[in-house]
């Protein structure tokens, strides 16, 4: 049986889940969720559109959201509610992926 | 190497990785650290806790900033920002914060097999990644909750990445120079000496490429571009704190840390102790203690290597060694904490010892060097086990243990400080404890509390303003070695100053109770 990308990430996050569940229960998993959805998920959708290797599209939505991620977050929060600040900059940055045009780099 | 299965065995070994590091809260769920960790956990959990993001910084922590602070924030709020993100939508207010601080802490094993398996494929970036993970000077950062620090290093190999991508497609793609900057702007946003460090290796490195191609091949327009994203990401990430860090550098005239400078002598060693006391122990500067003596004689060979071979991958390690012993050199123009670029020492060092490994094939005959190659990786990783994994093991399981960490007795009086005392309460903290103990009170119950060295304070700045004092006997019987005069003359204390005031609150087991003075 041939292991496709899309099965390869659902099988790792999963191994991730089981560590993280063993070790810390609910909590372990849901902070790790947590991260992955705010600090990766938003850039991955955007970096995607962008023309470089197919690892690096796996590795800078990570180094590049933990920083994007929280300066926007912050500067909303100082007018909302912290917790919606970060749905609000999570949803709208992962749309703003989803319908981004491909880019050449 | 089959792609899948080379992100399989990253994938597991960041999974060991994360296990490793996360074991000081597996067995005891309760915040560690010292130094500045209870002032990098209280801004984030402030935020998560009170659903907002921290502008002016509220009144018990006018006491820790300082002046520097001028009512905001010293560093800028991003690592914080990230920690209340991680506590905003989990269930609890220590595990998840202290997983991210795991996670970031961490990062350096990811980041520099990211590097190393671009610039010399598979095997190098996976020993070195494996030798890392139990990298003393970076667990015990970690464990001293230096956590900013180290989340603004970790991203260095990703932009010398980004950087070498850059240069190494002729500069045609400048996404690579872009996402260099966006990354260094990062460090910075976490901590200032990230991105010293980072720009300290472009101009190196870029010096090295000139030198090399005997031309000037960068393309102004795109450098500038950079450069405008660079400063327009700044403001926009750190407006308030850009002052500070001129402070700190001593570009303005309100002075700087700079301090007495190191003997010259000091150059013509890798590196020294610094004769003044920088808080961190004597191994932290011993070769033996940091990775033993028996990966000298690779690490010469790789070093050696390198400089003989000089090819465009060797080119970035020598510009990476340059920049380290000049960043750890630093204190010879009287740079404060040149110290703290040894963190990074072992992210260069361990990829220098398997590049010489990894070289002892080439001097037997061909048909032998497979075997030989693995053989070698056997015999490394077996040593490496032995040798390395255990210390570090042990350091981390049994971190902070007993006494030494927060209890569940002091999260509660914390709890029920933060809920009953007004913002502006200034709680006087008398008793037998941890002087780190004293600090993550305060972080946990957002409030002032005023303490210092002794049992009762004597000297803390805000002692004037005391109206609440809280007696905690909890850990007198341990501190005092059992001795119960202490004791007693610690509850005489407490009769003959506390009696006529107002008891607010006292702990069911008796042992803590808190009273106004007002």
């Amino acid at each position: 049986m041939k292991i496709g990308n899309k099965e390869l990430a659902i099988g790792i996050s999963l191994l991730f889940a089981l560590l993280s569940s063993m070790l810390f229960g609910a909590t372990g998993v849901l902070a790790l969720l947590v991260m992955g959805i705010a600090f990766y998920l938003p850039l991955y959708f955007i970096i995607q559109r962008i023309d470089l290797e197919p690892e690096e599209k796996i590795f800078y939505p990570f180094f590049i959201g933990i920083g994007v991620i929280p300066t926007l977050v912050y500067w909303l929060g100082t007018l909302v509610s912290f917790r919606l600040s970060i749905v609000v900059i999570v949803v709208l940055l992962a749309g703003f992926g989803w319908f981004m045009p491909n880019k050449k780099g | 190497m089959n792609k899948k299965l080379e992100v399989i065995l990253v994938a597991l070994l960041y999974l060991f990785t994360l296990y490793l590091w996360t074991l000081p809260i597996q067995s005891t769920p309760l915040p560690f650290g010292d130094v500045d960790s209870t002032t990098h956990f209280t801004i984030g959990d402030w935020m998560a806790l009170n659903d907002k993001s921290m502008f002016n910084i509220p009144y018990y922590m006018t006491y820790v900033l300082g002046e520097d602070a001028q009512g905001k924030l010293v560093y800028p709020p991003q690592f914080n920002t990230a920690e209340a993100i991680a506590e905003s939508f989990s269930f609890g207010r220590i595990i998840p914060v202290f997983i991210f601080y795991a996670v970031i802490s961490s990062l350096f094993v990811l980041t520099s097999y990211i590097l190393i398996r671009k610039l010399y494929g598979f095997w190098p970036a996976y020993l070195s990644s494996f030798f890392l993970i139990f990298s003393y000077r970076d667990y015990m950062t970690y464990l001293w909750g230096m956590w900013p620090q180290i989340a603004s290093f970790v991203l260095t190999p990703v932009v010398m990445y980004s950087f070498y991508q850059f240069v190494s497609k002729e500069c045609k793609k400048p996404i690579y120079l872009y996402l260099t900057v966006i990354l260094m702007i990062t460090q910075f946003a976490f901590h200032p000496q990230g991105i010293v460090f980072s720009a300290g290796f472009l101009a190196i490195y870029s010096l090295l490429l000139i030198w090399k191609q005997k031309r000037f091949f960068f393309p102004l327009k795109t450098l500038a571009f950079a450069g405008i994203l660079g400063v327009v990401l700044l403001l926009a990430f750190a407006p308030f704190q850009l002052r500070i860090f001129a402070n700190k550098i001593g570009l303005t005239e309100t002075g700087s840390e700079f301090h007495e400078k190191a003997p010259l002598s000091n150059l013509l060693k890798w590196y020294e102790r610094p004769q003044r006391n920088v808080g961190v122990p004597d191994e932290y500067f011993n070769f033996k203690d940091v990775y033993g003596y028996w990966v000298l004689p690779l690490l010469l060979l790789g070093v050696g290597l390198i400089i003989w071979r000089r090819n465009s991958p060797d080119t970035l390690m020598i510009a990476y060694l340059i920049t380290m012993y000049l960043f750890i050199h630093l204190e010879n123009i009287g740079f404060p904490r040149a110290h703290r670029f040894l963190e990074m020492e072992a992210w260069l060092f361990a990829p220098l010892i398997v590049i010489g490994l990894l070289s002892v094939p080439s001097i037997i005959p061909e048909s032998y060097r497979r075997n030989a190659k693995f053989a070698l990786i056997a015999a490394f990783s077996i040593l490496t086990i032995f040798l390395v994994t255990v210390p570090a093991y042990s350091t981390l399981k049994n971190a902070y243990p007993g006494a030494m960490r927060t209890t569940e007795f002091h999260m509660e009086l914390a709890d029920w400080m933060r809920e009953n005392l007004p913002e502006d309460a200034n709680v006087m903290y008398v008793g037998y404890t941890a002087f780190a103990k004293k600090k993550w009170l305060r972080s946990l119950s957002h409030r002032n509390i005023i303490y210092d060295n002794p049992v009762i304070p004597q000297q803390h700045r805000a002692i004037n303003l005391t109206d609440h004092v809280l007696i905690d006997y909890s850990e007198a019987l341990a501190w005092t070695n059992g001795d119960e005069e202490a004791i007693k003359e610690l509850q005489n204390w407490e009769v003959q100053n506390l009696a006529n005031k107002t008891l607010l609150y006292e702990h069911p087991s008796k042992l803590a109770r808190i009273y106004s003075l007002r």
